[in-house]
């Protein structure tokens, strides 16, 4: 089961500094969207509010004939209310599952969606969908001052128990913010046993967000640029190749680097486990050269390689930190893949490639050849 | 399935500043020959031109070193071509003969090598035979074959004048060609010190113990070397000392640190040779240093060529390296010096440095330690596969300075034809002593840092030995604490990459990952020991080998 999201520009709060408590409404949105379950949320009534849900149909239906268009009988949509906000598309088929920015309200029972957010190969004709019009949370903020938690557990698909657990830190309103944690041995209900914890403070400040998603099995990516700032990422996931007896590979990473390479702190840092449940980071590795591996990562092979006008990708392979309990190789990153840092960024790698380079050569699944351009917060 | 030579003890082969290397490439020489390789050209110590035959490439424009005693015509063709782009073609008079010009610089009462190829579709046969200095010895038939067939004649130089070649046209006389005439002291294939046996029918009649009916061990083979080829049974195939000899059967040391032994087999392809008879770039020997060999591959999907020749500096203090050149195709060369013709891919395509033997260093080589006071030791291990797409091998002195080398195809992929996979890679062009060619750095002594791969041009391209390395500048193989996996206690590995033009200097940038080359990058561990119940052996600073689970002598 996979989730694209594209493109999602959710509302503009009125103020700064609450971004984190409507952000993560909007999280467990997605994570539900993408088959996880909740396993644990604070106690508040803005989860549930109808300040934030504005409308929830049963009988929304989407036709290959007319793209963007979502209809239903029963209707409610109100174009005052309802245009800007966003849709939670509950579908059976993964062409027409996601978040999508509403943009006209036609009538009571048709609105349009933004093109930006849907493939251009438009819908697969599904009926009887669910649908939620929401404000992404901004209607009624979470309240955070004692620190919200929500934990949300990974779908099941490998016997999988992986649990993401985000926890809003309050403290002055310029060091708001969340931090995520990751449990790889699902056991949030007792032992607790955590990763440590990541956290990105540069967007505690804003107050909207363009939000994209990647996610598939147990593994869920989720990226988004805020009005200033390059894109964030949060990735939850669990290493893939790794041996008999590994069973608890989940991890956690975020940053705004999106360094692959990267000098041992950021996106390459990954927050794990090791054997004895202690936490522990991996490190994504990149092709070097022996004991001078700067020289085919920074300068020479990571812009270049290209063979005969295709981009080669590679999925990193996880070292475990140089530690008395660390210093192994342990499995594959899910997911991303990656390339030569110099590709033009937030664009498909090749043309009619699978592939979608963000940047400094990490690169994602592309939704299909109609996957939208990644835009930007835009204005 | 792989085929090795397992820790081949050559110590008794060490001399001062040879430190074992032209051993080394006398066992390679025989192991390929007796894994199907066909050879292609030896040479002697010859320095400018080792091969002794005037104009034997055919390739001067005019046919002055090639003298008819009668009516005939002899002129350059290039309708009909062995190698390079010209042959000798000789439209006979009845019972004429055609004389080559005297052989130069030949050692008097020394023997060596006439090797002619002929092309007869003349429905006669021809003859050819050698004026050794005093007399013509046995002559041998060119018959009419309608193709290219190589004929060799032994003789050994008489004091009393010059020697020299000549073919005999029949009655009833006809056209041949005649290309790639090679005369040389052979130190390798013809060396019949050197080479003591050569049979198919070997047989592992208990753990260690090896016997042929072609041939009866006796005595004086305890030391010598059997080099034997199973492909049947991995781990059999291999270059084992004679310890023993008993009912005219050979006990062999299997260098194994276990129980291990061979598996009990007939029909192997073997050869006996005698390591004391090797090349060993004696120092005051220039006849006998600079010698060479090229052999072609088996591989039916490219014949790839492979060229060594040792350093002839025979001075008591100059290393005595190997310099190495090889085509992934069944590139033409020239039979005086053994040089790549540049009319197909080959490492001399863009290295215009190949010095082919001046002396200098110049090009790809095989060098290991070099001089060093403290190696007393030096063993040798190789592998291969089937079909012999490729070849590496290493030399392990008793001090840390290891020879390394890999050359041939590292399998085709989406990105790669089979000729892109092809790369030679070995020290090049410095030949500093005591350094450790295995070990991977940004050293030319190292041996993945200047390699050559081809493009898809067909030209050559630099390319090198590519690794997994973390946060900018650390490589997990070599990091203080690396450990096993502890979540199963395995090792961790993973094949090496093939990096093209990694400085962005050339026009085709690519990537690949090694195949079943049986090569892996592993963390650093104890040198020279098995790991993974013997299923790989770890060499030096993390490269790795398949193994074929058995232990090693420590």
């Amino acid at each position: 089961m996979a989730l694209t999201i594209r493109n999602l520009l959710t509302p503009s709060y009125s103020a700064n500094y609450t971004y984190y408590q409507w952000m993560i409404w909007l999280y467990r949105e997605i994570f539900e969207l993408a088959g996880w379950t909740e396993t644990y949320k604070t106690v508040d009534t803005a989860w549930e509010s109808a300040s934030n849900i504005l409308l929830t149909l049963a009988d929304a239906a989407v036709n290959s004939a007319t793209p963007r268009k979502i209809t239903s009988a029963t209707g409610g949509f109100v174009a005052a209310t309802h245009e800007g906000m966003a849709i939670t598309v509950k579908a059976t088929n993964d062409a027409n599952k996601s978040i999508y920015r509403i943009q006209t309200v036609e009538d009571t029972n048709t609105i349009w969606i933004e093109a930006v957010g849907l493939s251009s190969a438009g819908w697969t004709t599904e009926t009887g969908i669910t649908v939620e019009v929401h404000n992404c949370g901004q209607g009624q903020l979470l309240t955070t001052t004692s620190g919200l938690e929500l934990v949300m557990a990974a779908p099941a698909a490998s016997g999988a128990s992986l649990e993401a657990y985000i926890k809003t830190d309050t403290g002055t309103s310029v060091g708001d913010h969340a931090d995520v944690y990751a449990l790889p041995k699902g056991d949030w209900t007792t032992a607790k046993t955590l990763t440590t914890g990541r956290s990105v403070d540069a967007y505690y400040q804003r107050r909207r967000a363009r939000i994209n998603v990647y996610a598939e099995d147990q593994h869920i990516l989720i990226f988004f640029w805020t009005e200033t700032s390059e894109p964030h990422q949060h990735f939850w996931g669990e290493l893939t190749g790794v041996v008999t007896g590994d069973d608890y590979p989940g991890f956690v990473t975020v940053d705004t680097d999106w360094l692959m390479r990267g000098a041992a702190t950021g996106f390459c840092q990954l927050s794990m486990l090791d054997d004895l449940d202690a936490a522990i980071s991996g490190y994504t590795t990149w092709l070097a050269h022996a004991i001078n591996a700067p020289v085919l990562l920074d300068n020479y092979i990571g812009r270049r390689i290209i063979n005969q006008g295709v981009a080669k990708i590679e999925a990193p392979l996880v070292f475990m930190d140089n530690v008395s309990t660390g210093a192994y190789m342990r499995g594959t990153v899910p997911i991303v893949r990656c390339t030569g840092n110099d590709f033009e960024t937030y664009r498909p790698l090749d043309g009619a490639g699978a592939w979608l380079h963000i940047v400094n050569g990490t690169v994602i699944p592309r939704n299909g050849t109609g996957d939208p351009v990644l835009i930007t917060i835009g204005s | 399935m792989k085929h090795w030579i397992r820790d081949l003890d050559i110590s008794s082969e060490l001399y001062d500043w040879s430190e074992g290397m032209p051993c080394a490439s006398f066992v390679v020489y025989h192991f390929l020959k007796n894994a199907g390789w066909t050879w292609l050209w030896e040479c002697d110590g010859e320095l400018d031109n080792p091969n002794h035959c005037p104009d034997g490439n055919m390739e001067d424009s005019s046919v002055t070193d090639w003298t008819l005693s009668g009516a005939g015509t002899r002129s350059k063709s290039t309708s009909q071509i062995q190698n390079g782009k010209q042959s000798l073609s000789w439209v006979s008079a009845a019972s004429e003969t055609l004389t080559s010009a005297s052989f130069t610089n030949l050692t008097d009462a020394q023997t060596y090598e006439q090797v002619i190829w002929v092309y007869n579709n003349s429905g006669n046969a021809f003859t050819f035979d050698v004026f050794d200095g005093n007399a013509f010895g046995s002559s041998t038939n060119l018959t009419s074959t309608g193709g290219w067939a190589s004929y060799r004649i032994t003789f050994t130089k008489n004091v009393a004048g010059s020697a020299y070649f000549r073919c005999s046209a029949p009655v009833g006389a006809g056209t041949i060609y005649i290309d790639s005439c090679m005369t040389f002291e052979s130190f390798f294939e013809y060396n019949t010190s050197g080479l003591i046996a050569d049979y198919t029918d070997g047989e592992i009649k208990a753990a260690n113990v090896f016997a042929s009916a072609s041939h009866t061990f006796v005595a004086g083979d305890v030391g010598r070397v059997v080099i034997a080829w199973d492909g049947t049974n991995e781990g059999n195939s291999g270059a084992y000392a004679v310890t023993s000899v008993s009912a005219g059967e050979a006990t062999l040391e299997i260098r194994v640190g276990g129980s291990e032994t061979l598996t009990i087999t007939t029909g192997l392809t073997w050869r006996l040779i005698d390591l004391s008879a090797a090349p060993r770039t004696e120092l005051t020997s220039a006849r006998e240093a600079g010698c060479g060999w090229g052999l072609e591959s088996p591989y039916s999907s490219a014949n790839w060529r492979l060229f060594y020749r040792h350093n002839y500096d025979s001075g008591s203090t100059n290393n005595k390296y190997i310099q190495v050149w090889a085509s992934p195709t069944d590139c033409d060369f020239n039979t005086d010096d053994g040089s790549f013709y540049l009319t197909d891919v080959s490492t001399q395509m863009v290295d215009p440095t190949y010095s082919f033997n001046l002396g200098s260093g110049a090009g790809h080589i095989l060098f290991g330690p070099g001089y060093n006071d403290s190696m007393t030791e030096a063993r040798l291990y190789l592998m291969i596969d089937d079909d012999s797409t490729f070849v590496t091998w290493t030399l392990r002195p008793n001090v840390s300075y290891n020879a390394y080398s890999f050359m041939g195809f590292t399998g085709s992929d989406s990105y790669h034809t089979l000729q892109e996979s092809w790369c030679l890679s070995t020290r090049y062009n410095d030949t500093s002593r005591n350094l450790n060619e295995i070990y991977l750095s940004n050293a030319y002594t190292s041996w993945g840092y200047s390699g050559l791969q081809p493009s898809p041009a067909g030209t050559m391209e630099r390319c090198l030995i590519g690794v997994y390395g973390y946060a900018t500048s650390s490589v997990p193989y070599l990091t203080s604490n690396r450990k096993v996996n502890p979540f199963n206690s395995s090792e961790w590995l993973h094949k090496p990459f093939l990096v093209r033009d990694p400085f962005g200097t050339g026009r085709y940038p690519a990537q690949k990952s090694f195949g079943d080359q049986g090569i892996f990058i592993s963390r650093q561990q104890t040198d020279w020991t098995t790991f993974d119940s013997d299923e790989y052996l770890h060499l030096s600073y993390g490269v790795c080998w398949e193994w074929p689970n058995v232990s090693v002598v420590t």
